[in-house]
């Protein structure tokens, strides 16, 4: 059998950095094992895309008069 | 009931570039890629059932806090919640209308972040354990 050499490319990289890999964007997070992972990355928040739609989130108020008998699993 | 206040379906609104940061994409035992564009076109376009509809918890087991936001297991059907491995999350706006926030695993094999997880780094900005 032939072996591989392989040569690891050095990422300067820590959790909650943002890197790009062939055009996409990744997110690295921990793998709450001791090790990072790649997240395919989250660039926009809720507030930032009901402001580009020129919109905003239900108050409190509204959320209990529209959704508030729906039903929870408890799982997130 | 909701039902008796409002329509039986809410209407979505899905940001094409919040749809393409998805995690589905890139997870190895992922449905066809038809079914998952199906829900996605389909929510587009007939909105939601409330009956589908849960809320998200205030804060989880998982210590995500998602108040405010409501979500639907995917394949959005008829079947036992464990037939429906997926899930999407949504933010409400005034009409009300359903804004598409996350989109992935419920629960995940570990490693890889939750559609949860990812609703709350949406939400707050950073994942919980951040």
């Amino acid at each position: 059998m032939i072996g591989m050499a392989v040569t690891a490319k050095r990422l300067n990289v820590k959790i909650g950095d943002l890197v790009e890999i062939e055009g996409r964007k990744y997110d690295v997070v921990s793998d709450k094992h001791g090790g990072v992972a790649l997240e395919p990355a989250i660039t926009k928040t809720v507030a930032e895309i009901h402001a580009e739609h020129g919109s905003r989130p239900l108050t409190p108020e509204e959320f209990e008069e529209y959704f508030g008998d729906l039903p929870s699993d408890g799982e997130g | 009931m909701p039902t008796a206040r409002g329509p039986a379906r809410v209407a979505v609104k899905i940001d094409p570039d919040v749809w393409r940061e998805k995690s589905s994409d890139w997870t190895r035992d992922r449905p066809p890629a038809s079914r998952r564009s199906a829900s996605g076109a389909s929510s587009r376009k007939r909105g939601v059932a409330l009956a589908q509809l849960q809320r998200c918890d205030d804060v989880g087991e998982d210590q995500t806090r998602l108040p405010g936001l409501v979500k639907v297991y995917v394949p959005i059907t008829e079947a036992a919640p464990s037939e429906r491995p997926y899930g999407m999350v949504f933010s409400p706006e005034p009409g009300p209308l359903l804004v598409f926030v996350a989109f992935g695993e419920r629960h995940p094999r570990p490693g890889t972040r939750s559609v949860y997880e990812r609703a709350h780094k949406r939400l707050h900005g950073r994942y919980p354990d951040q």
